[in-house]
């Protein structure tokens, strides 16, 4: 019968972390899957590795198999444009959760610069979805 | 399974307020499963597996930078991700589209160039120091 492989033990607390990548937009669909907002939770380095592998696999399946599934109303640009205002949305919150940190956390002076940088480009955030979403306007207007 | 226009699951409409109720994954990944019941399914696993991480008791090893720079970093990562997929939604092809698709597609190339810049901003105040002694 066939072995298994050796299975790495889980690391404890003093053991280095997952990494987070250094994302290469040109690269950006190798990082489909998980947010690394979520990831960055995981930080055995096993765990990590076996929910980034299980997103790329959905997805890389999703692809294959999408076309058994109901049509975009819009369209498939217009369906990619509202996702990519929803994750935009979603960084928008990230960022400003980060951004409160500075009055519900103990923070190191450093950290303390790093949460209000961060709030400081919340807006900036905004404004990039608040264009797109009011350049796409309500659903079914795109059609 | 349908294929009725009618029962496509479509990106919701997130509020920044609530961005905790998705964690899980990426909208630009979950809008490929326009099958309205497979997405709520992965959309409830993403956020099951995210809420038992960070909610549950574990040795896993600690952020050597500290739990706001590892948080901080993890967003730039999104930020780059998305930097490209506005890219992608602009490349040349669908910029040279005429109408509305043309147009969103020149905005989108536009805004990849913006989100770029908060990337950079936030990249370069955290530095490359990940908690190494």
């Amino acid at each position: 019968m066939p072995s298994l492989p050796d299975r790495t033990p889980p690391s404890g607390p003093n053991d280095p972390p997952a990494p987070i990548p250094t994302i290469d937009p040109e690269r950006f669909e190798d990082f489909e899957g998980f947010r690394e907002t979520t990831l960055c939770v995981f930080t055995e380095p096993g765990a990590n590795a076996t929910l980034r592998a299980l997103g790329d696999l959905l997805y890389t399946m999703a692809l294959e198999y999408c076309q058994h599934w109901p049509v975009e109303p819009d369209g498939s640009f217009y369906h990619q444009v509202r996702a990519a205002v929803a994750d935009l949305r979603h960084l928008e919150g990230y960022l400003a959760h980060l951004d409160t940190q500075r009055e519900e956390a103990s923070l190191s002076d450093h950290e303390e610069r790093v949460s209000e940088v961060c709030g400081k480009f919340v807006p900036d955030l905004r404004a990039v979805a608040d264009a797109l979403e009011t350049a796409l306007g309500p659903m079914g207007a795109t059609r | 399974m349908s294929t009725d226009i009618q029962l496509a699951a479509v990106p919701p409409i997130v509020d920044p307020e609530d961005f905790h109720v998705f964690h899980g994954f990426r909208e630009t990944s979950l809008c490929l499963f326009t099958d309205p019941e497979h997405n709520a399914a992965l959309r409830v696993t993403g956020q099951l597996i995210y809420s038992m991480a960070s909610e549950g008791d574990n040795d896993w090893p600690t952020e050597p930078e500290g739990h706001p720079r590892h948080q901080l970093r993890a967003a730039v990562a999104d930020l780059r991700f998305l930097q490209g997929f506005l890219g992608s939604l602009g490349r040349p092809l669908e910029c040279t589209r005429a109408g509305h698709e043309g147009h969103l597609a020149r905005l989108a190339l536009r805004l990849s160039g913006q989100v770029a810049e908060i990337a950079a901003v936030l990249e370069s105040e955290l530095g490359a120091w990940r908690g190494e002694e």
